[in-house]
């Protein structure tokens, strides 16, 4: 049977009440997950201002010092403070976070919405493309990139948004695809709407949610893969400070002294999984499919 | 008929002499309430029905009006977050709702099984229908597989599945809708239970699939002696094969009685609105249908009082009404019942009940006017799959050379049943798809070929409406950004685009002050009307309604149709009305065309269509459609035809009808051999329908038909009745 759940008529309230009443503010992870990422863009951006050195200072005086005293998280080999490492290091993360995130985005979309939308041989080509891109492991793909192209933090850049661009690039074609056969889109081509106009309109607000989901996704994993190349010698070349390396320089002390590895190392985790349950909070609220299931329309 | 209307009452609402002996099924103050987040709701209100062994009661109904709940309930079978609260199920004295989960789950099926509305999902796709049919036998009773096939086998005899033994291993998606809909009811008859629970058995069915099954359940009705229920939104199937009739609205249940004093004399408002608002096959009601106004209520918010009260005709204004429940009480012969405070004040009131052959004079109907649409042997071919190899090609004929045209000013109504290509047609005019060939002409200009511009151009001169509302309206959208677009489309917007959507709105009877909400925030008939207004906005000449009421409950249905008329005439707007609802073809149509396979098979205007129906096909459709009148849909011949609607992909050779046709088959047996054709299954039939397509005939009065040997068959077609 079908009960029809009007919500009769919206009454006005203030946008904060409004928002606790909205399912975000029920979402634990969502909750959580956005925390996080506050608090990683906050202090990516005065980090440099709130540092209580110099990341880049040697003392030798002080080398390998264990967290507490003068030096919060301590020192590494060459007396380097490893919280204003970290402080200046959160920055590239951010950047390349976002950069990845919003590069992979934006190209994802453009491709997708190509190949879902205009079909035929233009959706076969690009869909063997795309699917020969996602055979390579990710990672190996970025690192085959940086060893070709030099280890720059613009590289590490475009290196990891080559390897995400097609992850976001199929969800969108899906979702496309699933759109493009509804009622409401026949519809506005009926009235006689254009079709950029239909895709800039109709296609993206309703498409863009799960993408915007594989673009956390994408932006954290940026975060690894910046991390991961820098350990490796081919991503941001030291002193620079980044959590990379940062870890790299903890490595050779990882027995005897294992606070440097482990503080950057947890750096990355938290972000990491702060940038995911924010992508599985918002896939679970804003997902018309999802809330479609749930929602107002009909309930079984 | 038979039994109809006939079984007697005691007092209460029970069948009581002719059906003693058997089992006896009793529901006893049944209340079910759901916790949903914005609080209770009460689903089903204080129910109390009984129903015999060898008797069918029909459950009317809109949607949210408790119907399926009440038996969904009744099996034990509502979910969390609902929760029966107060009442009973009683079979044989034996209280339902107090058993455990075991118990229950060793009468479900046994004593009392149910038959759902989608014969697509209620099979599980990856397990052969015997394999299903024989699970429900070894999950109750200890015989073995061999022994469990046997009755397998039987049952689906029973529901006359054609080779039955070779169909066993068959897969649901090699049955059609209407055969799978056989497999389950064989399912629920497996184990000869003695109540069967149909809910809404042939609503997902075409009408010619659903007088089969109806024919089935009756048949089984009487052999078995089963109690059925019925529960459906179709006044028709009821007339047809319900005894008793109950209807129920907001929770409850508002009346019940024998189904000829519930059709002939109705006792409470609501069935009174029902029976009016339903357009009729049989006869034209004349302008406009009785509507009755706003929409089903939602169970979370029904009005205090009596929940129809803000529809009625009686009630409305009474302070009774508003305040103070009615309770069902007697109001008349043989426990006919009604929960209306006025029920007495009814007597005076007819269901509007037509004379027979009344005529009735068309306003605005000028069928004399300028062609404004002229479609000459339009073809749409689609390839059957992505990728096929070259030398064996597969095509879809889903148009396939089709010739009319449309006047101006009139509705020219296009029916047929699912996969006949009418959607297909509708959508090739407006050009959503391209036609594979054949020339469509608006006011004497070729538009088959326009480019993307030219064609965008046109689309202010043809508008299109969608059958789904629900479907066809950008959720993310407001109203105003819905109706500007077509505007803005077109490069119209301006200062006064908002006052001209206000203007839009309140002529399709929305509330130009809700123009900032959301789809969701409507009910159908809403969304409807918004739908209707955004093909309005251009100021169009012709409108293309492509199902345009079937998603919709019969009294929002009125109200469209009602709408749809007065922008008619309002605006002089020209129709062609997709539709598989023959009654609502017949109100609102001036001429009609049949559809089958993807061709015309019978055009005309629409009194002499259906007055006098020359193609075999055609005749069977008519016959096909119920007529919510128990004694004429009773006492009428149907026209039963066996299968179902062939796939256009392979389409039958010669006549696609032929297979099916009663009359080809009739004519058969009075024709010399050599005029007859052997057919691969043994069966014999004229030549010409077996290897030549019928030409479309042209005749002077305007009605053609495509039949090789219309007019010499009408005394022996294989008509029986009931």
């Amino acid at each position: 049977m079908t009960v029809s759940l009007d919500n009769g008529p919206v009454v006005a309230m203030p946008a904060w009440k409004r928002w606790m009443r909205s399912p975000y503010a029920r979402h634990t992870g969502f909750l959580v997950g956005a925390g996080i990422t506050v608090i990683f863009v906050f202090v990516a951006l005065i980090g440099p201002f709130i540092a209580p050195y110099d990341p880049l200072a040697t003392d030798l005086q002080n080398v390998l010092q264990p967290p507490g005293g003068e030096h919060l998280l301590g020192t590494d080999r060459y007396g380097r403070d490893i919280a204003s490492r970290l402080l200046w290091g959160a920055q590239a993360s951010l950047f390349v976070a976002l950069a990845v995130g919003s590069l992979s985005l934006l190209f994802g979309v453009i491709l997708g919405t190509l190949a879902g939308f205009v079909g035929g041989w233009t959706d076969r080509i690009m869909l063997a493309v795309i699917n020969i891109l996602l055979a390579f492991p990710g990672f190996l793909l970025a690192l085959a990139f940086v060893a070709i192209r030099g280890s720059t933090l613009m590289n590490v850049i475009l290196a990891v948004t080559l390897a995400y661009t097609p992850r976001v690039a199929i969800v969108m074609r899906a979702v496309v695809l699933n759109i493009r056969p509804r009622q409401f889109i026949e519809a506005s081509f009926a009235v006689g709407v254009s079709t950029p106009t239909m895709i800039w309109k109709h296609v993206l607000p309703n498409c863009l949610p799960p993408v915007i989901v594989v673009a956390t996704v994408s932006a954290a994993f940026a975060i690894l893969a910046e991390a991961g190349l820098s350990f490796l010698g081919l991503g941001v070349q030291p002193p620079a400070p980044t959590w990379g390396n940062v870890i790299t320089d903890g490595r050779p002390f990882l027995i005897s002294d294992p606070w440097i590895s482990i503080s950057a190392g947890a750096c990355i985790a938290v972000v990491v999984t702060g940038l995911n349950l924010l992508g599985d909070g918002v896939r679970d609220t804003l997902d018309p499919f999802l809330r479609n299931q749930t929602g107002a329309r009909a309930l079984k | 008929m038979q039994d109809g209307g006939a079984v007697p009452n005691t007092a209460d609402g029970n069948p009581s002499a002719s059906t003693a002996s058997g089992s006896r099924l009793s529901i006893r103050g049944l209340t079910v309430q759901f916790a949903m987040p914005m609080g209770i709701v009460r689903a089903v209100d204080n129910v109390s029905l009984d129903i015999a062994q060898g008797e069918t009661v029909g459950v009317v109904g809109e949607s949210g009006s408790g119907k399926s709940v009440t038996f969904l309930s009744v099996m034990g079978m509502v979910r969390q977050p609902g929760r029966i609260v107060a009442g009973s199920v009683e079979l044989d004295g034996r209280d339902l709702s107090k058993l455990g989960r075991e118990e229950l789950r060793g009468i479900r099926g046994r004593d009392i099984s149910m038959v759902f509305q989608d014969p697509q999902t209620s099979l599980n796709p990856v397990f052969p229908i015997g394999k299903q049919i024989v699970d429900v036998f070894r999950a109750h009773l200890p015989i073995s597989k061999d022994e469990a096939r046997r009755r397998a086998l039987e049952v689906l005899d029973l529901v006359h599945i054609p080779e039955a033994k070779n169909r066993f291993d068959s897969f649901p998606h090699e049955f059609s809708g209407g055969m799978r809909q056989r497999v389950l009811i064989a399912m629920a008859l497996a184990l000869r239970p003695r109540f069967i629970i149909a809910d809404e058995p042939t609503t997902a069915l075409d009408v010619t699939m659903q007088a089969q099954i109806l024919e089935l359940l009756h048949e089984l009705k009487q052999e078995i002696n089963i109690g059925l229920v019925l529960i459906t939104h179709d006044l028709g199937v009821v007339a047809r094969s319900a005894d008793r009739v109950v209807v129920m609205y907001g929770g409850k249940i508002v009346e019940q009685g024998d189904v000829r004093t519930i059709f002939y004399e109705p006792r409470h408002p609501y069935t009174v609105s029902l029976m009016r608002s339903m357009p009729r096959i049989d006869m034209v009601r004349g302008e406009r249908l009785h509507s009755i106004g706003g929409s089903p209520p939602s169970l979370s918010g029904l009005p205090a009082g009596c929940a129809f009260h803000p529809r009625c005709f009686l009630g409305a204004e009474r302070p009774q009404c508003r305040t103070e429940t009615p309770e069902l009480h007697d109001a008349g012969r043989g426990g006919h019942r009604s929960a209306c405070h006025y029920a007495n004040e009814l007597e005076l009131v007819s269901t509007d009940a037509p004379k027979v052959g009344e005529v009735v004079a068309r306003a605005g109907a000028q069928t004399t006017g300028e062609a404004l649409l002229e479609v000459r042997d339009l073809r749409m071919h689609y390839p059957a799959a992505s990728f096929q190899v070259p030398w064996n090609r597969k095509v879809v004929k889903a148009v396939d050379g089709v010739s009319f045209s449309v006047r101006e000013g009139e509705t020219l109504g296009i029916v047929g049943e699912s996969g006949c290509g009418k959607s297909t047609l509708g959508r090739c005019l407006i050009r959503l798809i391209e036609p594979t060939s054949g020339s469509i002409a608006f006011r004497g200009s070729e538009i088959s070929h326009l480019g993307v511009r030219d064609m965008r151009a046109l689309r202010t001169d043809i508008q299109m409406v969608f059958q789904d509302p629900y479907a066809s309206l950008d959720p993310r959208m407001t109203v105003e950004s819905i109706l500007r677009e077509p505007f803005e489309a077109h490069g119209q917007a301006d200062v006064r685009t908002t006052h001209k959507i206000k203007e839009l709105m309140a002529h399709v009877g929305l509330n130009p002050e809700h123009i900032e909400r959301r789809p969701h925030e409507f009910s159908g008939g809403q969304r409807q009307r918004i739908g209707i207004a955004r093909a309005l906005a251009l100021k169009p000449k012709l409108i293309i309604l492509d199902e345009p009421v079937s998603a919709l409950d019969v009294s929002v249905q009125a109200q469209i149709i009602n709408l749809l008329k007065d922008l008619q005439a309002e605006f002089k707007l020209t129709y062609l009305f997709i539709a598989h609802d023959l009654s609502v073809v017949r109100h609102i149509c001036d001429r009609v065309m049949v559809m089958y396979l993807g061709r015309i098979i019978e055009a005309g205007d629409r009194d002499t269509l259906f007055a006098d129906p020359r193609h075999p096909y055609t005749k069977v459709l008519l016959s096909a459609v119920p007529l919510p009148d128990p004694d004429k849909e009773r006492a009428r011949a149907h026209v039963v035809v066996p299968g179902s609607v062939p796939s256009p992909i392979n389409p039958p050779r010669g006549c696609h009808f032929h297979p099916r046709c009663p009359s080809a088959a009739a004519l058969a047996g009075s024709m010399p051999a050599d005029e007859l054709e052997q057919l691969a299954d043994g069966g014999v039939l004229p030549k010409p329908c077996v290897n030549a397509y019928p030409d479309i005939g042209a005749e002077a009065d305007g009605h053609v038909q495509a039949c090789h040997f219309v007019g010499v068959d009408n005394q022996n077609t294989g008509t029986r009745g009931r």
